[in-house]
């Protein structure tokens, strides 16, 4: 199955060049990010991707659809990642009930 | 809170509620061990997670500024044209895989890493950094397949035990409760009967009494 990359132009290059099978790549503007949740949602109906990659500043701006398949996994761009860790401890927040520290 | 169910109270449905609350019993305590055996296995994937998750963001801002070195090298315009013409790397097999139950990902994917005579562009038109840059990127690729199968587990476990503690806690505090209520509701009307029963009885017979002696 596929990798798609959605992201900006930076990291659609670099992904392009390890050789990733589809990219597509958006500017920040409102009509873009229309196009980018019309993309999601073609990618998700389409049977044969596996992964989509996603800078975390354009999932930020469209709401990432809860599926259990592709699986869409959020990635840092070029200017290094917004939440760091945030999102793996919000998981264990909402399991647990309870923050743990390490 | 803790209202009793709609039946009648006889004895048959006593016996029926204390059969379903020793069942229901029973499921609580399947569950707490599920629910207890589930967060285990959460916590060992969420340090995976979380290594892989510190990993991956080091070795993207890593790739980042090869990709910016190679941009200097061959300028931008270049780069996406070299861009353009690198060949599609190997796709990835997503099997299924079963954890206590929670069916999850698991991605098969190896040797995204190539040779550079591999990757389909030219080497006149084209200088070592991008090859550098290519590589860290599949390097990246790579982590980050393995990153999307672990967090994709760690999420549907999350909503695993969210929804066995639901379970676990309904049975607990709602339905258990409620059976154990009536049961006592049921044993108490029963009670009373008799004790009605028992003094008509008494009654009856007084007045029985009453009449054979006068």
């Amino acid at each position: 199955m596929k990798i798609v990359v959605l992201g900006d132009k930076d990291t659609v290059l670099g992904f392009r060049l390890a050789g990733v099978h589809e990219t597509y790549s958006f500017e920040d503007t409102t009509h873009e990010i229309e196009r980018v949740r019309n993309k999601i949602m073609e990618l998700i109906e389409r049977e044969d991707v596996g992964v989509i990659l996603i800078t975390e500043r354009l999932a930020q701006r469209v709401e990432i659809p809860d599926v259990a398949f592709p699986i869409i996994l959020q990635i840092p761009d070029k200017y290094g990642s917004l939440y760091g860790e945030e999102q793996l401890r919000e998981i264990v927040r909402r399991a647990i009930g309870v923050e743990i520290k390490r | 809170m803790t209202r009793i169910l709609k039946v009648k109270p006889t004895r048959m449905e006593l016996l029926r509620l204390k059969r379903r609350i020793k069942l229901a019993e029973k499921g609580h305590k399947i569950l707490k061990e599920k629910q207890d055996a589930l967060i285990m296995e959460f916590f060992t994937i969420y340090d995976e997670a979380l290594a892989l998750r510190r990993e991956v963001n080091q070795k993207i801002a890593e790739a980042f500024e090869q990709l910016r070195l190679a941009e200097i090298d061959v300028g931008i315009v270049k780069l996406s044209e070299i861009a353009l013409s690198v060949k599609s790397n190997k796709e990835i097999k997503i099997k299924r895989r079963n954890i206590m139950g929670v069916p999850v990902p698991l991605i098969e994917a190896e040797g995204f890493r190539r040779d550079p005579y591999e990757r389909g562009y030219a080497f006149v038109s084209t200088s070592p950094k991008v090859d550098v840059t290519a590589e860290t990127f599949e390097e990246v690729l790579e982590l980050v397949t393995r990153l999307a199968e672990i967090e994709e587990t760690l999420k549907r476990l999350a909503k695993e035990i969210e929804k066995t503690k639901r379970r676990v806690n309904a049975l607990e505090y709602i339905i258990i409760p409620r059976m154990a209520e009536t049961v006592k509701y049921i044993s108490q009307h029963l009670d009373e009967m008799e004790r009605e029963n028992f003094f008509r009885l008494k009654r009856v017979k007084a007045l029985l009494e009453a009449k054979a002696q006068g």
